[in-house]
């Protein structure tokens, strides 16, 4: 049925003279009455009440569908440009002026996110290396982001892991000894660690010397060593052989440098020698180019006993051919962290032979590459001065003296605690503390040093009065100097004034803005220089980018915005993808990420977010692309063939990993993340009846065909028919990001595989099911015949590129989603940031020197 | 008293005052001859005065005054006590690897001879954990091992056997090699 709209408008409260009216009138209300209700849209019931979020966010996507041109539909009379204009122009300014009115789109009140809370700790105190985040509750999202204001609510039982957090931080902080803790050097062998002493006596690892087999103790042949504790007793481990491992870690097995742990938390100079060969039997030979050594820091649980420790990557380094490289790295160690090893570049093997599992003859019957590692030397901690810049920011130039009151403060009897560490603590005989002769005139000349530095701007003389109020309450219920001064430091952490981004209503002031642009590169809080020169844009986005602290913006950003941190979300089926490891998700990680860096350093254009002519690879990497002349772990800038499909985020193997489930691929994820992530369309979500696509997991049927079958739907066409052709497309790749031409299938029926680039140590058991078909065609009818002529179609289009990455950029830097009245400002920063090139690290200038960025 | 008297039979004293024989388990092929005479070297106010592998037997030379902490000549210590002392020390520098046992009161007709051919053998440490493992029985007053992995024991016949030895091995997941 048809019917006047105005009429209808009129009784919602539209005013018929309006120019939709006559507009929805003539254009729109044939399919969006009360009786057709297309797209759940009724026009005729449709209220102007934007002050109803929900009710706002129809008006905005009827601006939108119309302005886009995509409403009317094609097959409908187009309206003349002048009346469209006439509409989306009174609709603008309408939902403008609502958005006004209702104040909407000021970033809410948020506090720090658990890496925000980190890093302001670690760069508050100089303590680089604390370890806070895991003790918090995880944040929410919105909008893509855990900084969003919406997302950032707080609880007791977060208020409950602050005052645990602060505790942690403040016991780590203040110094309890005259003097520092006695630097040592260390030298480790792998040899002598619980763990390698089974695997050397089975097989899966080998003493040397002098880049010989060890003659005191000969690999393991037919018959494995016996008793371990007899070899231990001579003292067969205790001489500092090289150990070469053939054995990748495993659930059951990791390689841990136990004899040491640390006591004191710290920085410590680690340097580590390791290289490669090529095992035959017995004989060693030139490896077959330079192997990956991972080097670990791993926290132990309580004695350490066991395995499976909770551990992250410190790196991989090199291991060449027949000659050591040593590397040194400066590292942070919490209390009872100590390093692990693993040698990432080689395949699971297995060389441990039990009945006829494993390899027989055990090493002197394997031939395949081997790392050797010669040594770990661990040297710390390291302290330039004493008392350490963490003890200085909380008690100034106060002496240490040895405490002789009624009631000291608490001290924890440290000890070694983990089983088989060597290292033990100095001893403690007396108790030492912070003196003060006027403890209220020096608690605050104390705080109004380190309140303004917590907080991030100025502090009254009447709040640090509170402060010292309650030290002065401490020290007259009998608590020392210390303990007092500890009780409001941590009052001070766990305050508002720290947890939160305080940010005044409109305009941002000098402190909120260097809050809100080191919050925004350095996930963390602003340095003096740039609290003393906010407004020194270029110059302090420049530095701010230059430091390497901008890394965690790097990582939390693309944490989010490309899902990384999803990356370890599900592991590839074995079955299907055997060639996939540790080492090669970590690579994919790092290749993102140093892309996105690269993308920045060299100011490059939009159109390299999906398309270009490099990519950022180490040999993994390179391999597993099909691309050669890679050699080790580092990951560098690499120019593609130009046949070569690679380049841009959409075929790098995080991204395409992160969009599969481990198994199957599927084009409607892929494609709602290009148009959510890359191109800032999401797609709606889907109907609730309608039942999910899902893939046929034995690898017979296409996805394709599946979702044919699911497109004849009329409801589930039009929607797909925007989702799904870059998912097509991405179809060229698998779950771990490598090319297919042909999908691996574990169907009895498939076709035996080649073995490509995979390892020959890994044996391989899929087939090759149906071929992949990546061509496509876009909403607007144009076709493409694969992943390169998708890429090339998208690519051309840099503005909307450049504009998706500006809002995702924004809605990140400015902790809010962008509102409607926040186009312009945004069209404004995409404009300009074109203007002078389109290069990425134009647009993060123009971000910051935004009004979106400037206010709150 | 009647325990000293017992432990004077088993431990025979040299005729100097400072000097004590004992068996000793740890020889398990003449390298460590060797290893003994370095490891006794490290071993404070004790000399190696005497070694014989083919029994198994060590004598040691010592000034019993400045062996024994807190020595005093009005209470002299006991043998007991200086065994035991020796014992400790020996342990330390060693790594556990060498203990002393009283000497052998079993007339050598009276030993039986076993041999047991094991897989394999090659390294110093797989030799001395199979020798130790069978050289710590009740019962095995003596063995060696080479590096052809055969084990040579010299048991009580009354109190082990071969199948007793084989057990332990096999236990000790030592492959043996069958006919």
């Amino acid at each position: 049925m048809i019917k006047p709209l105005a009429f209808a408008l009129l009784a919602c409260g539209l005013h018929a003279a309006e120019p939709t009216a006559a507009f929805f009138d003539t254009h729109c209300i044939d399919c969006h009455d009360a009786d057709t209700h297309k797209g759940n849209l009724d026009l005729s019931a449709l209220k102007q009440n934007f002050s109803d979020a929900e009710n706002f966010a129809k008006w905005v996507k009827i601006h939108d569908l119309i302005e886009s041109g995509e409403m009317p539909p094609k097959k409908k009379t187009r309206p003349p440009a002048a009346d469209v204009s006439a509409v989306t122009r009174w609709l603008n300014t309408t939902l403008i002026k609502a958005e006004h009115l209702d104040a909407a789109g000021r970033t809410g009140v948020r506090r720090l996110t658990r890496s925000e809370y980190e890093n302001t700790v670690r760069d508050l105190f100089d303590l680089p290396g604390i370890a806070l985040q895991a003790g918090l509750p995880a944040d929410g999202s919105a909008h893509g982001f855990d900084n969003n204001s919406d997302a950032l609510d707080i609880s007791h039982v977060n208020l409950a892991r602050y005052i645990e957090a602060a505790d942690k931080t403040l016991d780590m902080a203040i110094a309890t000894r005259p003097t520092a803790p006695g630097s040592a050097i260390v030298r480790l062998s792998l040899a002598r660690n619980y763990e390698p002493d089974i695997m050397l006596m089975q097989g899966d690892a080998i003493l040397l010397r002098d880049k010989k087999i060890d003659p005191v103790f000969p690999p393991a042949g037919e018959y494995g060593h016996v008793n371990q504790g007899a070899h231990e007793q001579l003292g067969i481990f205790d001489r500092m052989s090289s150990v070469g491992v053939f054995r990748h870690e495993d659930e059951s097995w990791n390689a841990y440098f136990r004899h040491f742990a640390a006591l004191y938390p710290g920085r410590y100079r680690v340097r580590a020698s390791f290289w490669s060969f090529q095992w035959d039997q017995g004989k060693i030979l030139p490896s077959r180019g330079t192997e990956a050594a991972r080097l670990s820091v791993v926290q132990f649980n309580d004695n350490g006993r066991g395995g499976q420790h909770p551990s992250y990557v410190l790196g991989y380094y090199d291991a060449p051919s027949l000659e050591s490289k040593i590397h040194s790295l400066d590292v942070w160690l919490n209390f009872k962290e100590s390093l692990g090893f693993n040698v990432a570049s080689l395949a699971h093997v297995m060389l441990y032979r039990v009945g006829t599992w494993g390899q027989k003859d055990r090493t002197m019957g394997f031939t395949g590459p081997c790392i050797a590692n010669d040594w770990v030397e661990i040297e710390g901690p390291l302290n330039d001065v004493w008392p350490p810049s963490s003890h200085t920011l909380l008690f100034g130039d106060l002496p240490l003296t040895e405490f002789k009151g009624a009631r000291p403060p608490v001290r924890k009897l440290l000890k070694q605690e983990v089983i088989g560490a060597k290292n033990k603590p100095e001893p403690d005989k007396d108790i030492w503390t912070v003196e003060a002769k006027e403890p209220l005139a020096a608690a605050d000349r104390l705080l109004a040093h380190f309140l303004p530095k917590a907080f991030r701007r100025p502090v009254g003389a009447e709040v640090r009065q509170q402060y010292v109020a309650q030290v002065d309450a401490r020290l007259k219920a009998g608590d020392c100097f210390e303990t007092a001064m500890r009780w409001v430091y941590r009052a001070a952490l766990c305050s508002p004034d720290f947890l939160y981004h305080i940010e005044p209503a409109d305009k941002l002031d000098d402190q909120a803005l260097a809050a809100r642009l080191s919050y925004f590169l350095w996930n963390s809080a602003p340095d003096a220089e740039l609290l003393q020169h906010p407004r020194d844009f270029h110059t302090q986005v420049e530095r701010l980018l230059k430091d390497p602290k901008s890394q965690r913006f790097i990582d939390d950003f693309l944490g989010q915005w490309l899902k990384l941190r999803a990356i370890g979300a599900n592991d590839p089926d074995k079955k299907l993808y055997p060639e996939f490891s540790p080492y090669m998700q970590d690579s994919m990680v790092a290749e993102t990420r140093a892309y996105f860096r690269e993308l920045i350093e060299q100011n490059l254009d939009a159109g390299n977010l999906v398309q270009s002519d490099f990519a950022m690879l180490n040999e993994k990497l390179a391999v597993h692309y099909g691309i050669s002349g890679v050699s080790g772990p580092a990951i560098r800038r690499v120019a593609l063939p130009k046949d070569c499909a690679r380049g841009g985020f959409l075929t790098q193997a995080a991204v395409l990993k992160v969009t599969a489930n481990g198994t199957t691929t599927s084009p409607v994820v892929r494609g709602a993340f290009v148009m959510a992530r890359l191109l800032g369309k999401p797609p709606e979500p889907p109907p609730p009846n309608i039942p999910a696509v899902e893939p046929d997991v034995q690898g017979a049927t296409t996805i394709r065909e599946l979702l044919d079958k699911h497109r004849a739907d009329a409801s589930c066409a039009s929607c797909h028919a925007k989702i799904d052709p870059p998912g097509f497309a991405m179809e060229s790749y698998d779950v771990i990001g490598g090319f297919r031409d042909r999908y691996r299938s574990l169907h009895e029926k498939g076709d035996p595989a080649p073995r490509g680039s995979i390892d020959p140590k890994i044996p391989i058991s899929f087939k090759l099911g149906p071929k992949v078909d990546a061509s496509g065609q876009f909403a607007d009818e144009r076709k493409f015949n694969g992943i390169a002529d998708f890429k090339t179609m998208l690519a051309a289009d840099k503005h909307t590129l450049l504009h998706n990455l500006a809002q995702q950029l924004v809605i990140y830097a400015t902790g809010r989603d962008i509102a409607f009245s926040d186009r312009a400002d945004l069209n404004d920063i995409v404009a300009r940031t074109e203007k002078q090139g389109g290069g990425i690290r134009t647009l993060l200038h123009e971000i910051i020197l935004s009004p979106l960025f400037q206010t709150r | 008293m009647k325990h000293l008297l017992l432990l004077s039979s088993l431990i025979a004293l040299h005729l100097h005052a400072d000097e004590s024989k004992h068996r000793i388990i740890g020889l398990s092929e003449p390298s460590r001859e060797q290893d003994l005479r370095e490891q006794v070297k490290t071993m404070p106010e004790v000399e190696l005065a005497a070694l014989n592998f083919n029994t198994a037997e060590v004598t040691f030379r010592y000034d019993v005054a400045k062996l024994i902490p807190n020595y005093n000549p009005k209470h002299p210590p006991k043998t007991e006590a200086i065994t035991r002392h020796l014992e400790d020390l020996l342990r330390a520098a060693s790594n556990g690897t060498f203990t002393l046992q009283p000497l052998s009161t079993l007339p050598a007709d009276k030993l039986q001879k076993l041999e047991i051919q094991c897989g394999l053998l090659d390294c110093k440490g797989c030799r001395y954990g199979a020798y130790i493992t069978i050289a710590k029985l009740d019962g095995v007053e003596r063995a060696t091992v080479n590096e052809s992995a055969l084990l040579t024991a010299w048991i009580d016949p009354t109190k082990t056997n071969r199948e007793d030895l084989e057990a332990a091995l096999k236990k000790g997941r030592v492959e043996l090699k069958t006919p």
